[in-house]
């Protein structure tokens, strides 16, 4: 197809085939584009942030291994973001270059082949001067060109490609919630971290690029690097009251605590401030403050760290009809007044602007809120198509379909019709002799075969 | 149309045409829907199916990859595991969580990862080796289990059809 459609394959007629496999392994496995935003599950498979996260609201499990999976514990798959881009801005010099290079290795071979023949001609001539000529077949099959297209081996190295990412992930993520387990205490370097992952979403506010790569980069590495304490991530579960993961041997004493907490009047790190109680514990991941005291009270969100957050998912059976409304409205999001509209119908919208709002702060370059509703708008049209289960072609004409088929739809009717008298028959002689014989039911089996058209007359 | 399952089955055929498999061709049937396929797929070797060319229809829906396609054969075929409408009835054409027959493990389903090409694989791998177990054609599943020599005969019979014999 277009040159404008990139696509790991365009690397296979070049003098380096392998390269497709990198490009696929840079290529997220849902969309088959490279990564945006790359997120990393906790079992160190990395896809885009909005992918993932539309995959996971549809089962939680991970698409590739199969293992149960929760959007919490995503985290940034920052070296993939720099692979990415840096790929992405030489790809096309690069596959020029291959493609040029390809060019010049043909001419040259094309020009060797001219010189082995002349040089051939030559022998030839030579050898019938010299009145021998017996083995010239022989010499003909020699020459035969040593051109042999090159299109096989690719298959081999396809099958590699993806391991890749799958060996550098799962450290990181288990250092970053191993940091989780450790408890209440150490919040101050929880705090840090994510403070980091904050920062991400608009690095070109506070660095240039450049001090991004040298100044930002380090500093996640030290921060990220405190607590080692080596935690399974599949022990770690999340706090109903607090949200935060902890080790499942220690939860229910956490939990405890935290219930008690929350009853005794003085506010708590957990439960004391905006997040508005209606939302899911998730809402509260810690965000960055420069002065936290050790105290941990956590002051209240400023306007700006609000728009920051990730959204909670919630639970559908909790949410009334009524909140839904509001909550769209609120954010802006059209839904209708009169109710016309199902709790599920709100309810997956709800949940598909979480999903892009989500994925749009990990993104390297947030849109507006406008932007992202008309994204949800289009999603929406999208997926309204699909409301008939079974997907028609949309240029499909009944009409026209049937009239020029009307003989063979005729044709399968008398037929069916005649299978269907005859299934009668040979029921009524299996009731007779109470033993139907395997050669009648293969008959009414293909018979059965042909017939599904017949619905559409 | 959805502009990301387009892309993404864009990327698909791309990876198909420049990559054949063996046995396996796909395409969109029109340039304007790029959501309906037809493919041909060949009989696996050493079995009764061999030398068949079986065409279907994949009808991808709107949400695809999230969603599984369904593939549909437009040929006669006899096969325990393919509905008698020629609706194909395999585990990695079911979205995780449901179950027709209560048979399949979560890790044989439909993953958004999947592709038109590991289907079509499937579906060859299906052919030859057909689990009477989870079976969607009651019929070919007792013929198969009981009376193969009869069904291999009516399999011969339906490759030599698929190829205009």
């Amino acid at each position: 197809m277009d040159a404008d459609f990139p696509d790991p394959t365009d690397w296979i007629p070049t003098p380096v085939p392998g390269l497709q496999a990198l490009e696929t392994s840079l290529r997220c496995q849902v969309c088959k584009e490279f990564f945006t935003a790359p997120k990393v599950t906790s079992c160190g498979h990395t896809f885009c942030s909005l992918c993932i996260r539309r995959c996971l609201s549809v089962s939680s499990k991970c698409p590739t291994c199969m293992k149960p999976d929760e959007e919490p514990r995503l985290r940034d798959n920052v070296i993939f973001s720099e692979l990415v881009s840096s790929f992405t801005a030489i790809r096309k010099q690069l596959l020029d270059t291959l493609v040029k290079e390809k060019e010049k290795e043909e001419a040259r071979k094309q020009a060797e082949e001219v010189a082995k023949r002349e040089a051939e001609a030559r022998t030839r001539v030579e050898k019938r001067s010299s009145g021998d000529r017996g083995d010239e077949d022989e010499i003909m099959e020699d020459a035969e060109p040593p051109h042999r297209p090159r299109g096989k081996r690719r298959r081999q190295d396809g099958v590699t490609p993806r391991r890749t990412q799958e060996i550098e992930a799962p450290r990181r993520s288990t250092r970053t919630s191993s940091q989780r387990t450790n408890s209440r205490i150490s919040s101050q370097t929880v705090v840090s971290l994510d403070s980091d992952d904050d920062g991400d979403f608009q690095p070109n506010e506070e660095f240039s690029d450049d001090d991004f790569q040298s100044s930002a980069r380090p500093k996640r590495k030290t921060a990220t690097r405190v607590p080692d304490t080596p935690t399974k991530d599949s022990s770690l579960m999340a706090c109903p009251v607090c949200g935060r993961l902890k080790d499942i041997s220690t939860i229910e004493a956490h939990a405890n605590r935290c219930l008690e907490a929350r009853r005794s009047p003085s506010p708590t790190p957990g439960v004391s401030n905006g997040a508005s109680s209606s939302s899911s514990p998730l809402k509260r991941q810690p965000v960055s403050f420069s002065n936290v005291s050790k105290s941990q009270h956590r002051p209240p969100y400023t306007a700006e760290e609000r728009e920051r957050l990730r959204l909670p998912k919630g639970n559908a059976s909790l949410t009334k009809e009524a909140d839904l409304r509001k909550k769209l409205r609120d954010i802006g999001i059209r839904c209708d007044v009169k109710g016309k509209e199902t709790k599920q119908v709100l309810w997956a919208r709800l949940q598909e602007w979480i999903n892009i709002w989500n994925a749009n702060l990990d993104s390297d370059n947030p849109k507006t809120k406008m932007a992202l509703i008309r994204d949800l708008e289009v999603y929406e049209r999208n997926q309204q198509n699909q409301k008939p289960s079974v997907v028609q072609d949309k240029g499909f004409e009944r009409e026209a379909w049937s009239s020029s088929h009307n003989n063979e739809f005729e044709a399968l009717v008398a037929s069916a019709r005649k299978s269907a008298a005859q299934k009668k028959e040979n029921a009524e002689e299996a009731a007779a002799t109470d033993r139907p014989s395997d050669s009648t039911g293969v008959q009414t089996e293909l018979n059965g075969i042909g017939s599904p058209e017949i619905i559409e007359t | 149309m959805a502009a990301k399952a387009v892309r993404r089955l864009l990327s698909e055929y791309r990876e198909l045409i420049n990559n054949e498999t063996d046995g396996i061709y796909a395409g969109p049937i029109s340039e304007d829907n790029f959501m309906l396929w037809e493919c041909l797929i060949a009989g696996p070797p050493d079995t009764p199916f061999e030398g068949g060319m079986y065409s279907a229809t994949l009808t991808f829906p709107d949400d695809y990859p999230l969603s599984p396609p369904t593939l549909k054969f437009t040929c006669d075929i006899l096969h325990p595991n393919v509905y008698p409408d020629g609706t194909v009835c395999i585990s990695i054409l079911h979205p995780p969580g449901d179950d027709p027959n209560m048979y399949e493990s979560a890790s044989e389903r439909w993953s958004p990862i999947q592709s038109v090409e590991k289907v079509l694989l499937s579906v060859m791998s299906m052919l030859a080796e057909p689990n009477d177990e989870s079976g969607a054609n009651v019929d070919a599943s007792k013929m198969f289990r009981e009376d193969r020599e009869q069904y291999e005969k009516i399999v011969r019979r339906c490759a030599r059809k698929t190829v205009g014999l």
